[in-house]
């Protein structure tokens, strides 16, 4: 027993910063089973219990849906929960996290995002967790080992905030990042209490104190006007996290010295830029390989996709003629999930005045590479159209 | 102990929405009574929450906020009850109140036998802290009476028109391969009164996950009448269709029924089983069946006693 979380410089490995993220959150429980590629977070956090590292409760759970089942139970009782997943594991946990979500229920899922079967696949896609684009629920893609960790703590303060009070799904790549080791920081404890206050429970969604305060009912049935208010109440929950992330992100830098602008996504290059290139997760960095250091592409690295940052996205890309978009994942109506949430936004091929190029890839294995970006720009310079056709990335035609 | 000696503390509100003669009600408000009382040790324990999984009682027990129970109830959709109480429980472990509160999940046997038994089979083999109540009417009673794995073999529902064709799930082997520290089994009726209150303050005295499966009597679903609840429950006793059983420190025991009775005095009064009581050969078989099974929950007591 060494009793001690390390902080420092080190390096770490996007599935070991996430559980340094658990781990500095101070759980009262975590929740565990093992998926490929998220079974290195549930592993080291038992590690870190059984160490006394943490005095977090480790529970090893018999599903993905138990350990949904043990959060709704740990938050209504007013605890602070985290578990970890991937793909299968997230999908089944759709009837209860939706639940989790719509009782206002605070707790943090770090999924590790895999593809979503058939075909069987244990590669990275965001199929997963953009399936559960329609929940009420806060979602943020890690683009790097730093933000593996950083994310955990950002997700339990938005998701604790009285305001907010919903689950917090953080995204990291499978392989690309969960196995990838990188330099991290990890702040000290005396850092992140600073940052994240202990939790205090939304008086309707909590089992009441010792306080012999009346007996409640959670979550019975309602009038239609009370059920209505609630699931109205929920649109606003997701716009006060929206005015609430440029807080954290700020309140962030003040405790760790690390910038993350505005929190909503980062930007590189493109001071004279007539092209974006948006993007979500580990591939952004790849992107910013290709493009990176030229001023004629802006490359943005989209952190939260919910709430979606419709209006700071505007502003961020100026006044580009061409956004290009780049998801990994693939729609019934034959668009990626982010081309698709910024058509709804802005018209059917345009964005804020500049045309939107939709690629999609990057399943089953495909690496996604410099190179291929640099053929992408030049298709979208020279040839491409029309505009509401979404193209794939290498492969068969 | 008769019917006289007992006062039950009122935590079932009469706004309740259960059915008429509905065996649970009375059995919820007899089980929430005693629990509150003090326990065989001394202690009294106060109710942390009722837990709900989907039930008749997710809409009898209240609404717009209000508990009819007087006691904090937490509904859960149908899967989840058993680690969700579990959840509760580690809560109150942490604070150092687990001997002071009590955590009860209250589930059907749709929800425990059948949709909810993976999640239940965790919560036990972890022995989370948790009283965990199978409120058997031996149908999804919510729906309005289909066919689960609780219900008898032979006994109409209304997805078995022709009677259910495969066995009665063994709720009991399922919880003893899970070694909890107690499982009883129990009904509420007059001749089993002193059973009933003996095994309830028993479980609530105790730590860990202690299962009740209580026989509860469901007139729409059972087909009888509404004002047959208590002596269906002896009747179920004293023909040993549904055993009296404590199992505690690897021992098993079955309270005898006072006078042992055929299985038809239980079925004539259900139309559920009509096509039972009108087929010797159906009848027959029924009997066989609960013969054999008293005679393995005998030998089943005869060897934990030499164990």
């Amino acid at each position: 027993m060494d009793g001690k979380l390390r902080s420092g410089r080190m390096v770490l490995t996007g599935n070991r910063a996430a559980a340094h993220g658990f781990a500095l959150a101070e759980l009262d429980v975590f929740g565990g089973y093992p998926i490929t590629p998220s079974t290195e977070i549930t592993e080291e956090m038992a590690a870190f219990a059984s160490r006394g590292v943490i005095s977090t409760t480790y529970r090893n759970m018999d599903s993905e849906l138990a350990s949904m089942a043990l959060g709704i139970g740990v938050a209504t009782a007013g605890g602070r929960y985290g578990t970890a997943t991937s793909s299968q594991g997230l999908a089944l946990m759709f009837e209860l996290l939706h639940w989790a979500t719509t009782a206002r229920l605070p707790l943090v899922i770090a999924n590790t995002n895999r593809s979503l079967g058939a075909p069987w696949s244990i590669h990275p896609d965001q199929t997963d967790s953009l399936l559960l684009r329609d929940f009420f629920m806060p979602q943020i893609y890690c683009a790097s080992v730093q933000e593996a960790l950083d994310m955990i703590l950002w997700a339990y303060r938005l998701s604790e905030d009285q305001s907010v009070s919903l689950p917090v799904l953080v995204n990291l790549d499978g392989f690309m990042l969960s196995h990838t080791a990188e330099a991290v920081g990890v702040p000290t404890s005396e850092q992140v209490r600073e940052f994240l206050p202990p939790r205090h429970g939304r008086k309707d969604s909590v089992l009441p104190g010792e306080d012999g305060s009346a007996a409640m009912n959670l979550q019975c049935p309602y009038d239609w006007e009370e059920h209505s208010a609630r699931k109205r109440s929920l649109v606003g929950a997701m716009r006060s996290a929206q005015s609430l992330i440029p807080k954290i992100a700020n309140d962030w830098q003040r405790v760790s010295g690390r910038c993350y602008g505005n929190g909503f996504f980062r930007v590189n290059g493109g001071v004279n830029a007539d092209v974006a290139v948006i993007s979500a997760g580990a591939v952004t960095g790849t992107v910013e390989e290709a493009f990176g250091s030229r001023e004629d592409v802006k490359v943005i690295g989209l952190r939260f996709f919910r709430p979606f940052p419709a209006e700071e996205l505007r502003a961020a890309i100026g006044n580009v003629s061409k956004v290009v978009v780049i998801d990994r994942s693939i729609l019934p109506n034959g668009n990626g999930v982010i081309a698709d949430e910024l058509r709804l936004s802005g018209g059917a091929c345009r964005y804020n005045g500049a045309d939107i190029h939709s690629f999609v890839g990057g399943f089953g294995g495909q690496d996604l590479s410099e190179r291929g970006f640099i053929d992408m720009l030049d298709a979208v310079r020279k040839e491409i159209g029309p505009l509401k056709k979404t193209y794939w990335l290498g492969g068969r035609g | 102990m008769k019917p006289r000696d007992i006062s039950v503390a009122s935590f079932l509100d009469s706004r309740h929405g259960l059915c008429p003669g509905c065996g649970s009600a009375i059995a919820m408000a007899h089980i929430l009574s005693i629990v509150s009382q003090p326990l065989p040790s001394g202690r009294t324990k106060k109710i942390r929450a009722v837990v709900v999984p989907a039930s008749c009682w997710s809409i009898g027990s209240g609404w717009n906020g209000v508990s009819f129970l007087g006691t904090n109830l937490v509904n859960t959709p149908f899967i989840a009850g058993a680690t969700v109480g579990e959840g509760i429980s580690i809560m109150s472990e942490r604070k150092w109140l687990a001997d002071d509160e009590l955590t009860i999940v209250w589930a059907g046997d749709g929800s425990s036998f059948d949709i909810g038994l993976g999640l239940l089979s965790g919560a036990a083999i972890r022995n989370a802290n948790v009283l965990y109540v199978i409120n058997d009417n031996q149908t999804y009673g919510n729906t309005g009476a289909q066919e689960s794995g609780a219900t008898p073999e032979g006994a109409r529902t209304q997805t078995s028109p022709d009677g259910k064709e495969v066995a009665q799930k063994d709720i009991l082997g399922i919880m003893l391969s899970h070694k909890i520290p107690y499982f009883a089994s129990l009904a509420l009726s007059v001749p089993t009164l002193n059973d009933f209150y003996a095994k309830v303050a028993k479980a609530a005295d105790q730590k860990g996950f202690r299962c009740l499966h209580v026989l509860s009597v469901c007139p729409p679903g059972w087909k009888c009448d509404t004002s047959s609840a208590p002596e269906l429950a002896a009747l179920a006793v004293d023909t040993r269709v549904f055993p009296l059983v404590e199992v505690a420190d690897d021992c098993l025991h079955l309270t005898r029924p006072k006078r042992g009775k055929p299985v038809e005095e239980f079925l004539k009064h259900q139309r559920r089983f009509a096509s039972i009581m009108n087929s010797p050969e159906l009848l027959r078989e029924f009997q066989e069946r609960v013969d054999r099974r008293w005679s393995y929950l005998l030998r089943l007591e005869e060897n934990s006693r030499e164990s």
